[in-house]
């Protein structure tokens, strides 16, 4: 059963030929034998699923429809409400904190009758590109568990790509969906900036956050974006004409369409991951997409840029955890200030520390001007450096990630796991949809992502050039540790 | 730009309350360095004339919904996510 898409699982369930409890069962069970080495969950919600999954089967008992995602096991990120459950941000600070309201993405995943497995495992509160900030503990990439599964939604990447849940949601701010779908072998997407809503998304980097779906198949990214797209008037950047059928663009093909690819980034990239790249984009030579080489000077600001803004917008918004309203106070703090202080120093670990450090230096006096305002004008020229790209090209194809997936502890230099996002932040600074797809496996046998994107509100192109080329390549993307029933 | 030090980096403490350990201010004042260096190279780029952005959705229309007043969330809900709170009111330590 792992390897069924969800979208065929869910029309077994709506057939009744199998039933929802079934299916929930059969995914608990994995989780049981599968996340003790993966590590993907902070927490699992069996009894809550299993009555969701009872609910459904006696809807479809009594004739009565049911939604789109009929008893399909869902997992959520852990800085994603969902009511009455803890939302820790992998976060000492939250540890004990418990979401008064459900966020927009959960309350469509339920209205489609989606089963919520359980909370997934990111860096604290999605800072870092590897899992390790977690407060709790690290992900393991299920295809070498020695390795990062990537960041910082490792743990909803981990979880698709072992197959304890067919679908996912993170977030992604930098890179989070992308990098650790192209290091866990799966499809990840970061919708148009705006198109789901972020309501009971906890905030890092407002002007960049976005949700997005992971997944074994395109069809089942399609199938998530047509329950998450959409208006939410909770959300003051919540497009007006968020919704659209995915799922039937897909099949709409992609002959005459122009990818362009940057070539000049590549330069430094590993030759066996060359090959890889080089072997997607002849495959889509094949089904007559036309290729075009394109040059984008101002990506290479990409990296200073995101450390300026993201870092300047989530030292605001992580202001709000002084010790007063959210689950953590300091014990040995007597005064107003130390409650402050000593909240802060005990709650947060060192990469948070170390953000919201800088983003307060690059919003002080004297320095806003230098930093932040020139970083908002660049963002500009970048934006507009798009437009024009986008005026001859369908998509922008790059390798998601320079590397595939490294060692745990490997990286120590934070400058150096900040690289990890040289080739997806551009999609944050500019609103982009964008999404990474597994094109096969490395030399040490581990899976290599490459990125589609598109201009803003052209999320089903880049779907669409997706289910074409995973159709040409026909991989096996399941990781052999995991290939197997757990039953 | 890069005359960052543990003194700055003291300054930057008191201004967002966020406490470091000894160890902490050695590490972040060093990496704080690099990363400064590195992102200093923006200001190569000419934005003589341009305007600064602050919404990558500045052209496109978002709907503000209608300002009608609605029942607030369940006071007791929000309060027991406070460390500590009292008749109603979250508790602090005395201010003055």
């Amino acid at each position: 059963m792992y390897s069924l898409s969800a979208k065929q699982l869910s029309s077994l369930v709506k057939e009744g030929k199998i039933s929802a409890v079934e299916v929930t069962r059969y995914f608990l069970k994995r989780a049981e034998a599968i996340d003790p080495s993966v590590k993907a969950f902070l927490t699992l919600f069996p009894e809550k699923a299993l009555a969701k999954a009872h609910a459904i089967d006696e809807k479809i008992k009594q004739g009565k429809s049911v939604g789109k995602l009929a008893g399909v096991p869902v997992a959520i990120k852990d800085n994603i409400h969902i009511e009455s459950e803890l939302t820790t941000c992998a976060s000492k600070f939250l540890a004990d904190y418990k979401a008064p309201f459900s966020a927009t993405a959960v309350r469509r995943i339920e209205e489609e009758d989606g089963i919520l497995l359980g909370k997934t495992n990111l860096d604290e509160f999605a800072m870092g590109s590897s899992t390790e900030t977690s407060a709790f503990f690290e992900t393991r990439n299920p295809w070498n568990l020695s390795c990062t599964p990537g960041g910082s939604s490792g743990g909803s990447a981990a979880a698709v790509a072992s197959r304890i849940a067919p679908l996912s949601i993170g977030s992604d701010t930098g890179g989070s969906i992308r990098q650790p779908a192209s290091f866990c072998g799966t499809f990840g997407f970061k919708p148009t900036y705006g198109r789901i809503s972020r309501y009971g998304l906890v905030a890092f980097g407002s002007s960049f956050d976005q949700i997005g779906p992971f997944a074994n198949y395109a069809e089942d990214i399609a199938l998530m974006m047509d329950v998450l797209a959409g208006h939410c008037p909770l959300d003051s950047t919540s497009i007006a004409d968020s919704k659209e059928d995915f799922s039937a663009s897909l099949s709409q093909g992609v002959e005459n369409m122009t990818i362009g690819v940057p070539r000049n980034l590549l330069k430094e990239l590993d030759p066996s991951l060359i090959d890889l790249f080089n072997n997607a984009i002849n495959e889509y030579v094949k089904m007559g997409v036309k290729v075009v080489e394109i040059d984008i000077p101002l990506i290479k600001y990409s990296i200073p840029l995101y450390y300026i803004l993201a870092i300047a917008e989530a030292s605001t918004n992580l202001a709000r955890f002084d010790g007063i309203l959210f689950s953590k106070r300091s014990t040995k703090a007597k005064t107003l200030k130390e409650v402050y202080e000593y909240s802060k120093e005990e709650g947060f670990g060192k990469e948070v520390k170390r953000r919201i450090l800088l983003g307060t230096y690059v919003l002080s006096a004297g320095h806003q001007d230098a930093y932040y305002k020139k970083a908002q004008k660049v963002r500009r020229l970048l934006i507009e450096d798009f437009k024009r790209i986008f005026q001859t090209c369908d998509a922008v194809v790059l390798p998601t990630v320079p590397s595939a997936a490294f060692e745990l502890g490997a990286i120590k230099n934070p400058l150096e796991m900040y690289l990890q996002d040289i080739y997806t932040i551009f999609a944050n600074l500019a609103g982009l949809p964008a999404i990474s797809m597994p094109i096969g496996l490395d030399k040490n046998q581990k899976p290599f992502g490459l990125q589609i994107s598109s201009a803003q509100m052209q999320d089903a192109k880049v779907l669409r050039l997706s289910a074409a080329l995973e159709q040409q390549l026909k991989l096996q993307t399941c990781p052999p540790l995991f290939a197997k029933e757990f039953s | 730009m890069s005359e960052f030090n543990k003194e700055t980096l003291r300054h930057l403490e008191t201004l967002c309350r966020v406490k470091c350990t000894e160890e902490e201010e050695e590490m972040f004042v060093e990496n704080i360095k690099t990363i400064l260096d590195y992102i200093d190279r923006l200001s190569e780029v000419d934005t003589e004339n341009v305007k600064p952005l602050y919404s990558v959705l500045e052209a496109v229309h978002l709907p503000v919904r209608e300002d009608v007043a609605k029942e607030p969330m369940d006071r007791q809900t929000l309060l027991n996510n406070a460390p500590a709170s009292t008749a109603g009111m979250v508790r602090v330590p005395p201010v003055i």
